[in-house]
């Protein structure tokens, strides 16, 4: 297995090169950088209840990271994960206060698969305006997004409003639609072992079975795939609807494992830290799921550094990181193509 | 010889390794100015990675180009161009969708926002035009020209830039007989005005009829240099077989005769196809009422100048385009709007004429690109468990039929040269005798003995109860391989010619539009 130690090399040196960049933007800042970034790894590691913290974070970006690394795998840029996880949050957030009288276990697993198949239309949507008219779906699931934001804050601040509040959220979900916490006195939830789970299914699917082999013929070439017999179009709304059923369920578990209820921007863009995590893991679920325990554990300890550097590091921080972590691999992808 | 022309090209000591293929091993090579010199070799023997060597494509591992008795270190092909040495590749640089002008002025613009020269360019290349017998339409897309024009319009690129050495990779492969010739009087003409010309081919009666000289390589080594002819338009000094002997070495297999023709095993047959009517796709002719029928045991050649509606009738007969009119019964059975999957399980395979963009995937491994196609057949495990230890036998299977040269079945497709590339793609479709193989340029680009081992397997599919259907620009190859040869023209078929008939001159004149019979 020499070859996959070598596909680890490439993200671990891009990783650290922008973590490098990011120490330069922090002494261009005015704060020492050595301090700052012990505190970083120590809010992300060291610090008691930090590990838990940390794996909570990382929970939305791997389904989100998921999410991407199917719609890439297929040939398909799906941008439009965001919208799907808010669709798929607000949706098991009305199962989770609207259905009463399942018990515990039952209710939950509604609420996770109505937001999975919410997010699933929502991602269906674009999937089938390209494979049946050919609209770019990197263009269309841009404007799904929009259409997700207004039509979620419109629901939230007008229909399903908690009465009881002043703020655009629904009501609480029912204590029967919450997943249950996996560590005590931690805010973490079954939802990461769902997340792990759903890496471990998919990296299943996509390399041991017939489904995934053509979907990965389609992705690479969809001209040689249709002439080994794979029905490309379906493959291309079959990718984005389980690509936005993974969305989805992002939503969902953040809603129902969480805050419990659906508020309106509780999602800090966990649709487009996707897109950071599918490259840095390589579209491969495995490589995901390190990918987004880098990434959640870097913005956990980052707001920890906020607190405790002089003058005060944002936490934003992560997203230089993030933004160079992209901007290196496209740029070695890209030349990689033209060489 | 006249060995007082000067040297123009000299590489010495060429070194080029990929992955655990040596491909170039201490390569030596001089071109005189003014010559044809002749590249020949089996697939894989490092032709055309010399050739990228030499037009800056990729660097050598070691080794020294000299150009005019100066070294140089091309960084890529732009800077070869630069120093006036040019090439056309096998598969052609052109951008499709650009006008045939465009193409030309594309990478000589100049300033990023400087105007596109777009005057000049015309000018100069009507005055080329004339004198290489091109006339295209310059605002017409790259894409919409035959295969003889892009060529052309290559060479005509590279004459704007004023290329002193002219190096083709395979140019002949796909063209039609009598646009070969001419190519070839435009050879002679380029070196009488002193350019020089590198030809890589497989064909060793080009070699013989045109080349001044020839290096023959085997297994990344010079086997040897020699000259072909006392001077130009001299006869050649050296047989076919002498050079075949050098090419595949002791104990090699010598190119083929003619193959035994088929019977045909039973008077039902396997494929008919009637009326049928394709809107054009990717020529301009398309498919006008045309019908016929195959036979199991029996190889059905299609003939014609490419875009004569060869392409449409492929799509329509795998499935990939759904006719406008007409027919199609596999065994009696109405396939006509049958979608591919379906097809692919009644037992029709598919040899693809672009092996690149429809026959495989680069950037899979071998193993996987030998399921491709066949993955839903059940070889391979059910559909929730895909079993690649069967995929990998697989490929070893065909590795082992074929001769291909792999590293092995895990390698990258993309590591294999276009030969042993092509070898897989065939190998696939014929390893399990297929009821019905639709086969596009078979032998594309591969040299005689691989040619004769995918002709060998055609005719033993055939003999084992299959039908094909044999598509190609290669005269010699639909006479060696078809018992029966319908030839294309204008997107109808003119004509099937079989018995005596089956003669070269016969389906030439058919192929350009002449009258059925053979009348003027």
């Amino acid at each position: 297995m020499k070859t996959s130690w070598r596909l680890l090399l490439l993200p671990v040196a891009v990783f650290v090169a922008a973590v490098a960049v990011a120490a330069v933007v922090i002494a261009l800042s005015g704060s020492p950088p050595l301090p700052a970034l012990a505190a970083w790894w120590e809010g992300a590691v060291s610090a008691p209840g930090a590990l838990p913290e940390s794996l909570l974070n990382a929970t939305p970006l791997l389904f989100t990271g998921l999410a991407v690394a199917v719609g890439l795998l297929a040939g398909q840029f799906n941008i439009g994960v965001e919208g799907q996880l808010l669709m798929g949050a607000l949706a098991s957030a009305w199962v989770g206060f609207a259905v009463s009288g399942l018990p515990a276990p039952l209710h939950a697993l509604l609420a996770l698969l109505v937001g999975a198949l919410v997010g699933g239309v929502w991602g269906w949507i674009p999937g089938i305006l390209k494979a049946w008219r050919g609209a770019h779906e990197v263009i269309t699931t841009i404007m799904m997004n929009y259409i997700a934001i207004y039509l979620t804050q419109y629901l939230v601040t007008k229909v399903w409003k908690d009465p009881n509040s002043m703020s655009p959220q629904t009501p609480e979900a029912l204590p029967s639609a919450w997943l249950p916490i996996l560590v005590g006195d931690t805010r973490l939830s079954v939802g990461l072992l769902l997340a792990l789970a759903t890496a471990l299914v998919l990296w299943y699917l996509l390399k041991r079975t017939v489904w995934g082999y053509e979907l990965r013929a389609v992705g690479a070439n969809a001209e040689a795939a249709r002439a080994a017999g794979v029905r490309v179009s379906r493959v291309i709304w079959g990718s984005m609807a389980l690509s936005g059923a993974i969305g989805g369920l992002a939503g969902a578990v953040e809603v129902l494992g969480v805050h419990h209820r659906y508020y309106d921007q509780f999602s800090p863009g966990y649709g487009f830290d996707g897109i950071a995590v599918a490259l840095l893991g390589n579209n491969h679920p495995l490589g995901a799921v390190l990918a987004a325990l880098v990434f959640g554990a870097m913005k956990n300890g980052a707001v920890y550094m906020q607190s405790v550097t002089v003058p005060a590091v944002p936490r934003e921080i992560t997203t230089v990181v993030q933004a160079v972590v992209i901007f290196f691999l496209a740029a070695i992808r890209f030349q990689r193509r033209s060489g | 010889m006249n060995d007082s022309r000067p040297v123009v090209v000299h590489m010495e000591d060429i070194c080029k390794r990929f992955g655990a293929v040596q491909a170039n091993n201490h390569i030596s090579l001089s071109v005189r100015q003014g010559t044809v010199h002749a590249i020949v070799g089996e697939n894989g023997a490092g032709k055309t990675t010399l050739m990228n060597i030499l037009y800056g494509v990729f660097p050598p591992d070691s080794g020294t180009v000299t150009l005019y008795g100066q070294p140089v270190r091309f960084r890529s092909p732009a800077e070869a161009l630069q120093a006036g040495v040019g090439m056309v590749s096998q598969h052609y640089a052109l951008i499709p969708r650009l006008s045939v002008l465009e193409n030309l002025m594309l990478g000589g613009e100049g300033a990023s926002f400087a105007p596109l020269p777009r005057a000049q360019v015309l000018a100069r290349a009507q005055e080329l035009a004339r004198v290489i017998g091109l006339q295209a339409d310059w605002d017409a897309p790259a894409g919409t020209l035959s295969v003889s024009q892009q060529q052309k319009v290559e060479i005509l690129k590279l004459l704007l830039r004023d290329a002193r050495v002219l190096i083709f990779d395979e140019p002949t492969a796909v063209l039609p007989p009598a646009d070969a010739e001419s190519f070839f009087a435009l050879l002679h003409r380029f070196t009488e005005e002193g350019r020089t010309v590198l030809l890589v081919t497989h064909k060793l009666q080009e070699v013989l009829a045109h080349a001044d000289e020839v290096t023959v390589l085997r297994a990344g080594e010079v086997v040897a240099t020699m000259p072909v002819r006392e001077s130009p338009g001299a006869p050649p000094q050296i047989d076919a077989r002498t050079l075949a002997r050098l090419i595949v070495g002791e104990g090699g297999v010598l190119p083929e005769e003619e193959l035994l023709l088929g019977k045909r095993l039973d008077d039902k047959p396997r494929l008919r196809v009637e009326g049928l009517t394709v809107p054009p796709i990717r020529s301009r002719a398309g498919l006008k009422e045309v019908s016929f029928e195959v036979y199991p045991g029996e190889v059905f050649g299609i003939a014609g100048v490419d875009g004569s509606g060869q392409a449409e009738l492929i799509d329509a007969l795998v499935g990939l385009v759904s006719p406008a009119r007409g027919r199609i019964w596999l065994n009696g059975e109405d396939i006509t709007h049958a979608l591919p999957s379906v097809r692919l399980r009644k037992g029709v395979r598919y040899i693809a004429e672009d092996r690149h963009l429809r026959g495989a995937i680069l950037g899979w491994s071998v193993a996987e690109n030998s399921a491709l196609g066949l993955h839903r057949q059940g070889g391979f495990g059910s559909a929730l468990s895909l079993s690649f230890a069967r995929m990998k036998e697989f490929a070893q299977r065909i590795i082992a039929r074929f001769a291909v040269r792999a590293p092995s079945a895990d390698a990258p497709f993309s590591a294999l040269s276009g030969g042993n590339q092509q070898k897989i793609v065939v190998g696939r479709a014929l390893m399990d005798t297929p009821a019905l193989l639709i086969a596009g340029q078979p032998t594309r680009g591969l040299d005689a003995a691989s040619t004769r081992a995918v002709h060998h397997a055609i005719r033993e599919a055939c003999r084992q109860g299959a039908a094909a259907l044999v598509v190609s620009f290669d005269l010699d190859e639909l006479l060696t391989l078809c018992d029966r040869v319908g030839v294309l023209f204008d997107g109808k078929l003119v004509d099937i010619v079989e018995g005596e008939r089956r003669r070269r001159e016969e389906i030439g004149a058919l192929m350009v539009g002449a009258v059925k019979g053979g009348g003027a």
